[in-house]
């Protein structure tokens, strides 16, 4: 029964986790070089590998590597995101620059005035 | 070229680490599978196995038949090219196990030897997982699993935790212990959990002939599977997005970005098999965080930097990596000095070194092995004292340091404090090894862990010279005689030797070959320093009864009592750790253990509460006896008075009889109390008045036990819609709330909630009431106001009551505010 408790609340975290990062998926699928669609999936399996390792003795020692990767993950959007918002400013020539300076980046990622969503 | 070298360095790196990692692993652990999986059976064969396992499907087979039956199928089961052995767990205590057989010995002659011997004794556990070693075979890579099966903890000396024991074989030789238990009391499980968690084992307790059969290491362990699946599947889009962020991000090219990418998929699996399969977590974990490391430091350059630039970041993080795990890797194997103690802390260590001019040409090799000897053999929490003698003309001894050794392990405060140490005005010092046994005399009263005493010196005393001239006035001792346990010399040294005294669990064979042979001038069994200093003996007395109480679940099978000792030790005072035991005939009862006890010369009360099961347990007598914990040995002590305890087992009744008695009072009178409220409550309900209305009507206040007319005007309730004068009938109030005595005038007839009624009846408020005459109807709903509003209600005049519904109902009136109605 504690096993299967334990599975069950496994379960659990995983698929919030999933919900998770679909909305990661949601909020930079336009990102550049396809780094929404890509960081998410590797977020998700990242999330459930992290969670499935309470099953494992010993496996959170590799909490060190799933860290690093977390970390790329997480540069890798910003750097995404950056380019994006550059972009962006590049085909808007006629933008005040006090304008530049107030740009949402998701703006630009479609994800408020994307009729998908 | 040149741009292209860091990355080479760093690749190297990588490389040299991964290789290093697995080198190392394999050198501490044996870990990594190679040649071939050995697995040792260590079956109980104990007398407890005789009896009946309780299985469904084999209901009248002993444990041991199950063992004997099962035997060649387990045998069969483990795959071929794995090399198997068996040990029994049975016999005397000390005694040899009757089957030994390393692993590598034919199946079948494993098989005839398990169904040629019959379970006895008891069941030296311990002992035989400490020889467990020996039983693998040299030099043959791979894992190394022993299958215990067991219906019985320890029940010989060593005394010590099994779990203890396995986690050092765990540690040491990377064996990983499965345990299938027969659980037969409670404390069995903890333990055996306790091995295989702290061993990666698996633990199981199998309920039918059925289960038993399968050996649950052989079965897979899915989750390992379902991490790395998972952990792979995360690399790969690690290294996906590894490569876009060099390609896009840094401006690398495509085979830059694709080695990067590779190095990281590549790294990052080696780092999970040695963690999930190779039972190497801290390599694993340092090769992930060199992975991390280096990954972070390239991609944390910015874009318009040159990849020889990202790269080169990128090495010095690995190359920094590399220096951090590299001592530890080599930390074991070139230390010279690892340590050959494990435990719980137990020494006082009094290291005493001669620094006389004599042996000044020595001193450093002493002072080195003083520093050996405190890494091999103190734990934390030990203590070490640094004592020094013949330093002056006086001979004089004196303490130079005192410390405890922290949790850490760490003797680097006694290096620090011996590089300081030196001889100082060499001709004027004078060795005498009295002042020293005078010194360790006075010093052992104040020492409260158990005392290990090394002098090291050259033996060689100035007194006899010095006596000659008359320069002193007391009778030397000779050096030897502060060896009781022996004097040692160090390998290779011959100017020198080390004499010890106490310490019987340390295996000093490890630092020096073995003691010297004494000659016959020795004064070894009578030291200077009195043996109840070193090796005071407990002293204790048990109380005349031990007083058996059921225990407060009446359906329990359990009595539980307490066992008083006094203890005392003979001159000093010292902690002390033993086990409290109860002999009847061969029967032992494990009472309690107490770790570190201070003990003093004065007698010091203990109380040792304990908790058994019924069986057998009619009151009788018992020798109390105390087994003493020597570290490798035990020592059984017996109470001075009384030679036997009574034991006396109280009824239930007589233990708890007073407890239930007041506890039945009290809960009657409560239930008493309670009945008298909701009574009170009842009777006071009863006597409120009730307002009773019609919508559109006026409302009146019914009191209890009061009858009023309904009907038109000159009624007391009027019914609108009822002509004047005309009386419908009467309604009277009941002990129920809501509820009215309903009478029809005379010549009415009457309806209630539909149904005709004569006489008077029963009538729920807000339900229908018809009365009819001579063809006329008049349909009455009356409400209470709770709830009704909307009638109006009139205060009549005349008539006040003594009390006040307004406060009762909480009603606040129609327009007329203060138009109710007292009845």
């Amino acid at each position: 029964m504690k096993s299967l408790s334990a599975e069950i609340i496994l379960g659990f975290v995983v698929c919030l986790w999933f919900l998770l990062c679909v909305l990661t998926y949601r909020r930079f699928r336009s990102a550049a070089w396809l780094a929404g669609s890509s960081s998410a999936s590797c977020l998700f399996f990242l999330g459930a590998t992290i969670a499935t390792s309470y099953m494992v003795l010993h496996a959170f020692f590799l909490l060190p590597l799933w860290i690093g990767v977390g970390l790329l993950l997480a540069m890798h959007l910003f750097s995404a995101q950056r380019t994006e918002r550059s972009n962006f400013l590049a085909d808007a020539p006629d933008l005040e620059s006090e304008q530049r300076d107030f740009i949402d980046p998701s703006v630009m990622s479609g994800s408020e005035f994307d009729p998908y969503i | 070229m040149k741009k292209k070298m860091p990355f080479v360095l760093a690749t190297l790196l990588i490389l040299f680490s991964i290789w290093s990692g697995s080198r190392t692993v394999s050198g501490q652990t044996g870990a990594i599978p190679a040649e071939a999986q050995q697995v040792l059976f260590l079956i109980d064969n104990s007398a407890s196995m005789t009896e009946l396992a309780h299985y469904p499907d084999d209901a009248f087979a002993s444990r041991w038949q199950l063992v004997q039956k099962l035997a060649p199928e387990w045998l069969s089961k483990i795959p071929e090219g794995s090399l198997v052995g068996a040990v029994s767990v049975g016999g005397n205590c000390g005694e040899a196990p009757s089957i030994s057989l390393r692993t590598g010995t034919d199946r079948t002659q494993i098989a005839e030897a398990i169904r040629n011997v019959a379970p006895n004794g008891a069941t030296p556990l311990n002992a035989v997982l400490k020889t467990a070693p020996s039983l693998f075979a040299m030099g043959v890579k791979g894992t190394k699993r022993i299958e215990l099966f067991s219906d019985g903890l320890n029940t010989c000396s060593p005394n010590e935790s099994t779990c203890e024991i396995v986690r050092a074989l765990h540690r040491d030789y990377g064996i990983v212990v499965d345990v299938v238990a027969w659980v037969t009391e409670p404390s069995m499980e903890s333990e055996f959990r306790c091995v295989t968690d702290s061993t990666g084992g698996i633990f199981s307790q199998p309920g039918s002939t059925k289960n038993l059969a399968r050996l649950p290491f052989l079965e897979l362990d899915p989750w390992r599977y379902v991490v790395l699946v998972l952990g792979l599947i995360t690399l790969m889009l690690a290294s996906l997005v590894s490569y876009r962020h060099g390609y896009y991000v840094m401006k690398w090219s495509t085979q830059t970005a694709s080695t990067i990418a590779t190095i990281v998929g590549v790294a990052g699996s080696f780092a999970l098999y040695l963690v999930l399969f190779a039972r190497s977590g801290w390599f694993g974990a340092l090769l992930g965080l060199m992975v991390v490391g280096a990954s972070v430091a390239i991609a944390r350059s910015r874009s318009d930097q040159s990849p020889g630039r990202s790269f080169s970041s990128g090495a010095c993080v690995l190359a920094a990596c590399l220096a951090m795990l590299f001592p530890s890797m080599t930390k074991g194997q070139t230390h010279q000095c690892p340590r050959a103690v494990q435990g719980p802390p137990r020494y006082h260590h009094i290291l005493a070194l001669d620094a006389s001019g004599t042996v000044a040409a020595s001193f450093n090799e002493m002072k080195a092995l003083v520093a050996c000897y405190a890494s091999m053999y103190t734990l934390p929490n030990e203590e070490i004292s640094l004592v020094a003698f013949g330093m002056d003309s006086q001979g004089s001894a004196r303490e130079i340091t005192t410390f405890t050794v922290p949790q850490s392990g760490s003797v680097d405060s006694l290096n620090r404090t011996l590089d300081d140490l030196e001889i100082r005005n060499a001709k004027q010092t004078r060795t005498y090894f009295k002042p020293l046994a005078d010194y360790l005399s006075q010093r052992l009263k104040s020492v409260r862990l158990e005392p290990v005493i090394l002098v090291i010196s050259d033996g060689k005393s100035d007194a006899p010279e010095d006596a000659r001239h008359g320069r002193i006035n007391f009778r030397e001792i000779p050096f030897e005689s502060f060896g009781r346990r022996g004097v040692y010399a160090a390998p290779a040294v011959t100017g020198w030797r080390v004499a010890v005294e106490g310490g019987a669990s340390l295996d000093l064979t490890l630092l020096f070959k073995h003691p010297l042979p004494a000659n016959e001038k020795d004064t070894r069994l009578s030291g200077p320093v009195p043996e109840c200093l070193v090796d005071p003996d407990l002293v204790f007395e048990a109380g005349d009864t031990v007083t058996l109480k059921p225990g407060f679940n009446p359906f329990s099978s359990t009595v539980e009592g307490a066992l008083t000792l006094k203890v005392k030790n003979e001159c000093v005072s010292r902690f002390r750790s033993f086990r409290a035991e109860l002999r009847r005939g061969n029967d032992i009862i494990k009472i309690g253990t107490v770790t570190n006890m201070s003990v003093n010369p004065e007698p010091s009360d203990l109380s040792l509460p304990f908790t058994l099961s019924r069986s057998g347990l009619e009151s009788s007598d018992a020798i109390v006896q105390l087994v003493l914990d020597q570290g490798n040995t035990e020592r059984t002590i017996y109470a001075t008075r009384p030679s036997r305890v009574a034991l006396k087992e109280i009824s239930y009744l007589s233990a708890y009889g007073v407890f239930w008695g007041v506890m039945l009072a009290a809960v009657l009178l409560l239930v008493f109390l309670g009945m008298a409220t909701v009574t009170r409550k009842r009777t006071h309900q009863r006597h409120q008045p009730q307002l009773i209305g019609v919508m559109g009507g006026n409302a009146v206040a019914l009191g209890p036990n009061q009858r009023i007319e309904i009907g038109g005007a000159g009624s007391t309730l009027q019914i609108p819609g009822v002509e004047d004068g005309i009386v419908l009938g009467s309604i009277e109030s009941t002990a129920m709330k809501g509820k009215l005595a309903v009478l029809p005038a005379e010549g009415f007839r009457m309806k209630v909630n539909g149904f005709e009624s004569t006489g008077s009846s029963e009538y729920v408020l807000g339900t229908p009431l018809q009365f009819a005459k001579d063809g006329a109807t008049y349909d009455v709903t009356l409400h209470s106001s709770a709830g009704s509003g909307g009638f109006a209600a009139q205060r009549p005049s005349g008539k006040p009551t003594d009390f006040d519904f307004f406060s009762d109902f909480g009603h606040s009136g129609g327009a007329g505010g203060s138009d109710h109605t007292y009845i």
